[in-house]
Formats: C-alpha cells, sequence, structure tokens
C-alpha cells in the first residue's frame, strides 16, 4: 500500500507572482544507474526491429479496424446516433497513432483529416455519412492495395481530396 | 550526450495506460527492448487510478484519447486529487499531431513530458533518460501544480516526418 503525498498548500490570497518551488531528490536516479544496461544505439535499433516484426499483427488488426469503422458508419447512417461518431473517432484515431509506426502513413493521413473534421465541426452541425464513408472507403483501398509509404499519385490525390472536402465543409 | 551511457531500466517500474490493447503491446515490446522489465497496464484512467492506489509506479506513459477516463483528467487527478498516491510521478503523455495551442494548453494538466505518435523507440529511450538524468522541479501556483512547465519539451515528429511541426501538433 503506498502512501499519500499532500498538495502543497496556497496561502490565502496570493499575488499573482507567488509560486514556490520543490525540488525533489532524485530517486529515479537510484534506481536507473547509467551504467549495467543495455547499448542505447542496439536496443532503439532492436525496439525497430520488433515494431517490423509486429506488422502482420497489424495489418490483421488493420483489416478488423476497418470492418468497425463500416460497422459505425452504417450505424450512424440509419440512426444519425452522435455515439456512432465517437465510436468512429476514438478508433480512427487510435489508427491514425499507429499507421506510420508500421509503415502506413497514409492511414495517418487519413485519420487525421477525418478527426479534424469531427475535432472542428461546429457543434450545432452534423456529421455527413458521406465524408464518413469516403474516409473509410480510402482507408480500405489503403489496406486493400497494401500502400506502404506515401503512396502512388493516385493515393496522394486521393488524400488531398479528402483534405479539401473536410475544409470545404468547415467553411474554411 | 546521454547515448554515451548505458542506462539499467531494469529496475524502473512504467505503467502503460492506453485503451488500444495493440499499442499497449507495441508501447511494451520496445520497452523491453530498452531494458525495462517491470511493465503493468491500465486501459484508461480509472482502471490506471485503482492500480495507482495498490503501487505506485516509477513513470506512467499515458495516451490522450480513452473513455471513459482520457489522459487529462487522469493526469489532473494525479496531480491535485486529494488521494493521489504519487503526486509527483512522472508521466509521459502520447500524443498525435494538432494545434500549437491545444499543446501549449495541455502543459497546464501537469505533463512530465509529450511523446509524439508515431512513437519511436529513439525518442522513448530519451523521455526515459531526460526523467532520470534531468527532473524538473514541480511548481506550485495558484491556479497550477505541476513539473516546471518551462523546460517542457513539445511534441515533434521524429524520423523523416517533421511536415508542419511548427504549427501543427495533434493530440
Amino acid at each position: 500500500m503506498v502512501t499519500k503525498e499532500d498538495v502543497p498548500a496556497v496561502p490565502d490570497n496570493p499575488d499573482r507572482s507567488w509560486h514556490q518551488v520543490i525540488e525533489r531528490p532524485n530517486d529515479l536516479a537510484k534506481k536507473v544507474p547509467k551504467t549495467g544496461g543495455r547499448d542505447p544505439e542496439r536496443a532503439i535499433r532492436e525496439a525497430d526491429e520488433i515494431v517490423k516484426r509486429l506488422e502482420a499483427e497489424y495489418i490483421d488488426k488493420l483489416g478488423q479496424d476497418i470492418d468497425r469503422l463500416e460497422t459505425y458508419g452504417v450505424r450512424y447512417r440509419q440512426s444519425r446516433d452522435p455515439s456512432a461518431v465517437d465510436s468512429l473517432f476514438r478508433l480512427i484515431h487510435n489508427m491514425r497513432g499507429q499507421g506510420t509506426t508500421f509503415g502506413y502513413p497514409l492511414i495517418t493521413e487519413i485519420g487525421r483529416s477525418f478527426c479534424r473534421y469531427v475535432r472542428e465541426l461546429p457543434n450545432e452541425r452534423s456529421v455527413t455519412p458521406e465524408l464518413i464513408d469516403q474516409h473509410v472507403d480510402a482507408m480500405k483501398v489503403v489496406y486493400k492495395r497494401g500502400m506502404k509509404g506515401d503512396g502512388d499519385a493516385v493515393a496522394r490525390a486521393v488524400v488531398e481530396a479528402l483534405s479539401d472536402a473536410v475544409s470545404k465543409e468547415l467553411g474554411r | 550526450m546521454s547515448n554515451r551511457h548505458r542506462h539499467d531500466f531494469s529496475q524502473l517500474s512504467i505503467l502503460i495506460v492506453d485503451d488500444c490493447r495493440f499499442m499497449r503491446m507495441v508501447l511494451e515490446r520496445m520497452l523491453q527492448a530498452l531494458g525495462v522489465t517491470k511493465i503493468r497496464f491500465a486501459s484508461d484512467g480509472f482502471e490506471a487510478w485503482e492500480q495507482l492506489l495498490d503501487s505506485e509506479p516509477d513513470v506512467i506513459l499515458c495516451d490522450w484519447e480513452m473513455q471513459p477516463e482520457d489522459g487529462p483528467s487522469f493526469v489532473r487527478r494525479v496531480r491535485l486529487d486529494q488521494d493521489s498516491p504519487c503526486r509527483y510521478v512522472p508521466i509521459i503523455m502520447l500524443t498525435g499531431y494538432t494545434e500549437k495551442m491545444k499543446v501549449m494548453k495541455a502543459r497546464d494538466f501537469g505533463i512530465t513530458e509529450f511523446l509524439a505518435k508515431p512513437v519511436a523507440a529513439r525518442s522513448l529511450h530519451a523521455r526515459l533518460v531526460q526523467i532520470v538524468d534531468n527532473p524538473r522541479p514541480f511548481v506550485r501556483t495558484a491556479s497550477f501544480f505541476g513539473p516546471c512547465r518551462r523546460r517542457l519539451n513539445l511534441p515533434i515528429f521524429d524520423g523523416d516526418d517533421r511536415r508542419g511541426a511548427h504549427e501543427e501538433i495533434d493530440i
């Protein structure tokens, strides 16, 4: 069981410049000696190789995620339930973070475009199902064609078109 | 230059908080390659809080977007909740890219370091070394409690993709 530590108190009616600096003993330095560990360059290289080896699992997961996106998209189209957009957003947000790690930056870019759309859309307006479909379809193409890296000219054009469509929808 | 050293992370305990099981696995494998052996997991802020009450980690690696409790709410609770068992624990926040202003504001949650997505092993290693070798003092003001914000490294892309690093920082 751990013990709790109090938050440092603030005096009554402190002036704007009041502050307290709290220097603490560096206990982590004792726990992590600077010698005896792995060679950092080698460890980093191995970590990168491990990520590469996870690519096959990533691709399986990407396919499953796209299936889920389609399900959420259909649900939203049929019900206009905002929770379906929340589900889409959270899943795409995670996909966006993983795409570039595993060599699929187009997934990251498409995800970024969708997340920007949902985040910046004024509260009084609803997400359009067509834009959801366009983003999901674009991800599907990247997945099915195994488009690693920045993709070809057509892929680049699709990503730019999505971004333009989002800007237009946002009125920018 | 820190990389001349061979930091031994084998006794460092890290709590990974991420709602994506796959990302938890990726981070775990990366940390293991760097020599970290004591790794625990939670899928959101509430679950992480339960773990803190049981045993205090040395470092928390926390995603931003999670449900039911997201990263910023969890960090605020760790820093300021009266029952927090470890309000000084270093917290590395994982982020994608968004507006710079948003990240600047996020400093106020009490984050120790940012780590940009996609996560690169080199950046992860650098953040751990930074936390161990150069711990930031904490600052208490009338409206803030957390690591000194003047030394906070804002997220930038690592590797080849540095587009927009000057403006677009996505969370």
